[in-house]
């Protein structure tokens, strides 16, 4: 084994990267806290931010977001029963009960931990799994590499809530709208409509930012104009949960493992992961009838899976170029704007890079281990914040985060169409995860495929069948494609999505009788 | 109409639409892998396929079951709070393009808080703060070249 993958990035861990890795750990909570900003939304909006500054204190930036957003939707389930990201929803279910009885602090603490422990359980596993990944796929051919990129956008049109259809159309069009502009073999202008700003194609961060930016704040407006009101519960000795999280080391390690698995499989994310996990520790639990109504254990399992995730879901996106969820589709914007191709390359050609971001997701957990630990009666009050005002603030942003790009008014008016497309997509229940990982793993796709084309002079199936009987890769990747393609033919109910839903939904209806 | 099946209908056209329309690509080459037209034609082919699916699917689910399902609604003017902060979104553009940046973040943080409920000395409040924030953020701390707009550059 090759140590120096865990040391070479010190050099470039220096004092603004650090202090972006900070900066991106605060903001992270603060979007985390707030109920209605996700994630996806923060790292989308902040991506243009980043453009002025190194690589690595860029991506550190946006781990920080990720990372610490994932963990803080803790905060506002424990002190208002509202999670503050979809994947804090399990937490709920405990952390409230438990603040009802006085205990917030503890609730908070309990998490914070988790969430740190699962953390740094996923960087390590992301550290020792993803070279070994990212040895296989540096052998993989064209026609591998389009596989892998096709069975990323179909697992996760199958994941995405609704019918997997609607997925694989968001899918397909985000494949045709990263069609726009020059073709990548032959340099000839396609569906630009005439327009010259056209010719270099959509921008993936314009249509990134309208699609989870500005959509999420339509939504957001259209659902309600109140602030929260809420009387908050005091928050005290977070940090005295030390203690306790010795008697939940087993949830802890077992949902970890839940959380890693889940988050590497495309398009899962940490709420399927805390659902699982949580589900899974109901099921082993010596006493089931306590969860939901303010256990530990509750907590612990759903905090440490939903953290778990992030190195999951990095593990895919580094050793292959597939993001395990919605944000680390959007990083690959980020990866892209800072001209490195997330990828088995990278442990070649971005070695340094792929060291530092080991090194500064585990300085992460660490960071928001102690701020949530100390801080989470001050990032409590953002609670109050009247929604108006964080809207009108997250939609100028939007719109001059889009025009600092490039400094072009023109994918301006590119968000805004995808805002609007966002908008009308949720309403007509159609998925948008699957068309944003479309469209920036389009160009790749058709570069992948074409090439693929042209050595096979146009006979694809005499390829495919000769290239499935020599390489057991190709096989094992056509199987993987058609199983999700084919599998929701025979199941009467979606797994995941569905189940997931109905199974909180249980639980929502126990924790009220 | 059930709304997969303008689901299904907007697939289907946009997928013909753009197998007519990528006959006019010039070809680029002489090889199939060459043809520039040919990759989106597959994936409109696709999506015609797709969206022919989903309306059938529509069809067997409806045929099988005639209760509509239930559907969320949004807050009391809703849709309009949404119109109305989509139609201040484009002015934010249209005036940064004419009049530069300040000016257009002046009247839209002032307009946004006040279509969403705040008071009028709260949006003028908001509307100095946040154009403040972001000037300083953006153009001074970032460095990225502020838009004056074309009547004043």
């Amino acid at each position: 084994m090759d140590f120096s993958l865990y040391t070479a990035g010190f050099h470039l861990l220096d004092f603004t990267a650090l202090s972006f890795m900070v900066i991106g750990v605060v903001l992270g909570i603060i979007v985390g806290a707030l109920p209605g900003l996700t994630a996806t939304m923060g790292v989308s909006i902040l991506i243009p931010l980043t453009y002025s500054l190194s690589p690595t204190a860029a991506i550190l930036m946006l781990l920080g977001i990720y990372c610490a957003a994932n963990y803080a939707g803790s905060i506002s389930a424990t002190l208002v029963n509202i999670p503050g990201t979809p994947s804090a929803v399990m937490t709920t279910l405990d952390a409230f009960p438990m603040a009802q009885k006085g205990e917030a602090g503890r609730a908070i603490g309990i998490a914070t931990i988790s969430s740190s422990i699962g953390g740094l359980f996923s960087v390590v596993t992301l550290a020792l799994m993803s070279p070994f990944i990212a040895e296989i796929a540096l052998k993989f051919t064209s026609l591998e590499m389009f596989l892998v990129a096709f069975w990323g956008i179909s697992i996760m049109a199958y994941i995405s809530p609704g019918s997997m259809v609607k997925g694989l159309i968001a899918g397909f069009l985000g494949l045709l709208i990263a069609c726009v502009g020059f073709d990548p073999l032959t340099a000839v202008s396609r569906l630009t409509f005439g327009s010259v700003h056209l010719l270099a194609g959509v921008n993936f961060i314009a249509a990134m930012i309208g699609l989870f930016g500005v959509t999420e704040i339509f939504l957001n407006v259209e659902k309600t104009l109140k602030t929260h009101k809420h009387e908050l519960f005091k928050v005290e000795k977070s940090a005295s949960s030390f203690k306790e999280i010795k008697s939940l080391w087993g949830v802890i390690a077992r949902s970890s493992v839940i959380g890693v698995i889940v988050g590497a499989i495309p398009g899962a994310g940490g709420t399927i992961a805390s659902i699982v996990a949580y589900a899974q520790q109901k099921r082993i639990s010596r006493n089931p009838q306590l969860l939901g109504k303010g256990a530990p254990e509750g907590i612990a399992a759903a905090e440490s899976a939903n953290n778990a995730c992030c190195g999951g879901a990095m593990t895919t996106l580094l050793s292959l170029g597939i993001p395990g969820d919605a944000v680390t589709a959007i990083m690959i914007g980020a990866f892209v704007m800072h001209g490195i191709t997330p990828g088995p390359m990278m442990f070649t050609k971005n070695y340094d890079l792929v060291s530092a971001i080991f090194i500064g997701m585990a300085l992460i957990q660490v960071l928001f281990l102690v701020f949530g630990l100390y801080g989470a009666k001050y990032f409590a009050r953002l609670l109050f914040i009247p929604r108006p005002i964080l809207n009108t603030g997250i939609l100028a942003l939007c719109l001059i985060g889009t025009y600092a790009i490039q400094s072009n008014l023109f994918d301006a008016g590119v968000m805004l169409v995808f805002g609007a497309l966002g908008y009308a997509m949720s309403k007509m229940e159609v998925p948008r995860p699957p068309m944003i990982l479309a469209i920036i793993l389009g160009t790749l796709m058709e570069e992948n495929f074409r090439r693929w084309l042209s050595i096979t002079d146009g006979d694809i199936w005499t390829t495919v069948w000769k290239s499935a009987s020599n390489n057991p890769v190709t096989i094992v990747l056509l199987v993987l494609v058609g199983m999700t393609l084919v599998l929701p033919i025979f199941q009467k109910e979606k797994i995941v999505s569905e189940d997931a839903s109905a199974f909180v939904k249980k639980q929502l209806d126990e924790q009220k009788t | 109409m059930h709304k997969d099946y303008i689901n299904g209908s907007l697939t289907v056209a946009i997928g013909t639409f753009v197998l007519i329309y990528s006959q006019t690509f010039s070809r680029g080459g002489f090889s199939v892998a060459e043809n520039a037209a040919v990759y989106p034609q597959m994936l409109a082919g696709v999506l015609i396929f797709l969206g022919l699916l989903l309306s059938v699917q529509t069809g067997l689910a409806h045929k099988r079951s005639q209760t509509p399902a239930p559907e969320s609604l949004p807050a009391e003017g809703g849709r309009a709070r949404v119109a109305l902060i989509a139609g201040a979104l484009t002015g934010f553009v249209v005036i940064t393009w004419l009049a530069g940046f300040i000016p257009a973040n002046v009247i839209f943080c002032f307009l946004a808080p006040l279509v969403l409920g705040t008071s009028k000395k709260t949006a003028a409040m908001v509307s100095v703060a946040l154009t403040v924030f972001i000037y300083l953020l953006f153009f001074k701390f970032f460095e990225i070249p502020i838009p004056y707009g074309i009547l004043f550059e």
